[in-house]
């Protein structure tokens, strides 16, 4: 039973997306909230992007078997004008994260 | 793709204005009408640290006005968790025209400001020299507030005060502004009766 489940934890997490969970710091408006979701789109290996403003929020869900590490997300956060004030992911969308 | 922009800026009987600096790769479209005049301003951020435009300034009447190439610069921005601060140098050179009379005009200029979900602070000045037309320096204080937060997709409105003086005229005007997905509109009466209508579009 163990040796399946683990089987089935393995395959998931090779075939799903991941989703990504960053707290971003100055977002205050609309317009950092497109700024933010403009930018990280332009990467390939994201499929979709929202920034909750009152939260600071910023989910990224990517391509399936794609990911995005830790630097590059605090680049893109960056480029589009903002910091990163943490990161934490689930490779399970819809589940909780797990925070770094 | 970006003809339209332009040619729209060049057939708009006013002036431009603009938002100093937008995200990476993005283009602003800004316009401005208030008690000293109508802006008018199209510019491009290549990055989130600058941006080059073209900028557009007339008096009230229209017969003077004054044109500029701007580079906008993002000097320093402080993010905080819910809040944000930035200054802005903001400059220009370009040409003036008083009718038939044409000459030289440059400009620069600074803004700060600092803003919060539902507060903000802002101050902004630029001086200007256009031959024939305008010498002045132009203050602009805002404050202001929003009773809620939206979403991305909703709107929000703010309630806004707003204290602008050039020379030895103050005009003290109190304005709506409506943000909504990547538009802003801003209407507001002075209280010397001078409409204020600006709206930004960030694309």
């Amino acid at each position: 039973m163990r040796f399946f489940l683990t089987f089935v934890m393995i395959v998931c997490s090779t075939l799903s997306a991941e989703e990504i969970f960053v707290q971003a710091k100055g977002v205050v408006c609309s317009f950092c909230a497109q700024g933010i979701t403009e930018t990280v789109k332009k990467r390939p290996e994201v499929e979709t992007v929202s920034v909750d403003i009152e939260t600071g929020d910023v989910t990224i869900v990517t391509k399936k078997d794609q990911t995005l590490d830790d630097e590059t997300i605090k680049s893109i956060i960056e480029d589009a004008g903002y910091e990163v004030a943490s990161i934490s992911r689930s490779l399970y969308p819809g589940l909780p994260p797990i925070s770094q | 793709m970006w003809r339209y922009p332009v040619v729209l800026l060049f057939l708009l009987p006013v002036s431009l204005f603009s938002r100093p600096v937008s995200y990476a790769d993005s283009w602003t479209l800004e316009q401005k009408n208030e008690a000293f005049g109508h802006i008018l301003s199209l510019h491009y951020s290549p990055t989130s640290r600058y941006s080059l435009g073209l900028y557009a300034q007339s008096k009230p009447n229209l017969n003077k006005s004054w044109y500029l190439l701007t580079c906008n610069a993002l000097l320093k921005r402080w993010n905080f968790s819910a809040a944000q601060a930035n200054v802005f140098f903001l400059s220009g050179v370009g040409f003036s025209r008083n009718n038939a009379r044409m000459g030289g005009a440059a400009g620069c200029g600074v803004s700060l400001d600092y803003e919060t979900r539902r507060m903000l602070v802002s101050y902004e000045n630029r001086a200007v020299y256009a031959q024939h037309v305008e010498k002045s320096v132009h203050h602009i204080a805002r404050a202001g507030f929003s009773p809620y937060v939206a979403p991305f997709d909703a709107l929000q409105p703010w309630f806004l005060f707003q204290y602008e003086k050039k020379r030895s005229k103050s005009v003290f005007t109190p304005l709506v502004r409506l943000y909504r997905n990547n538009v802003l509109v801003e209407f507001g009466i002075s209280t010397k009766g001078n409409i204020l209508l600006n709206w930004v579009v960030t694309f």
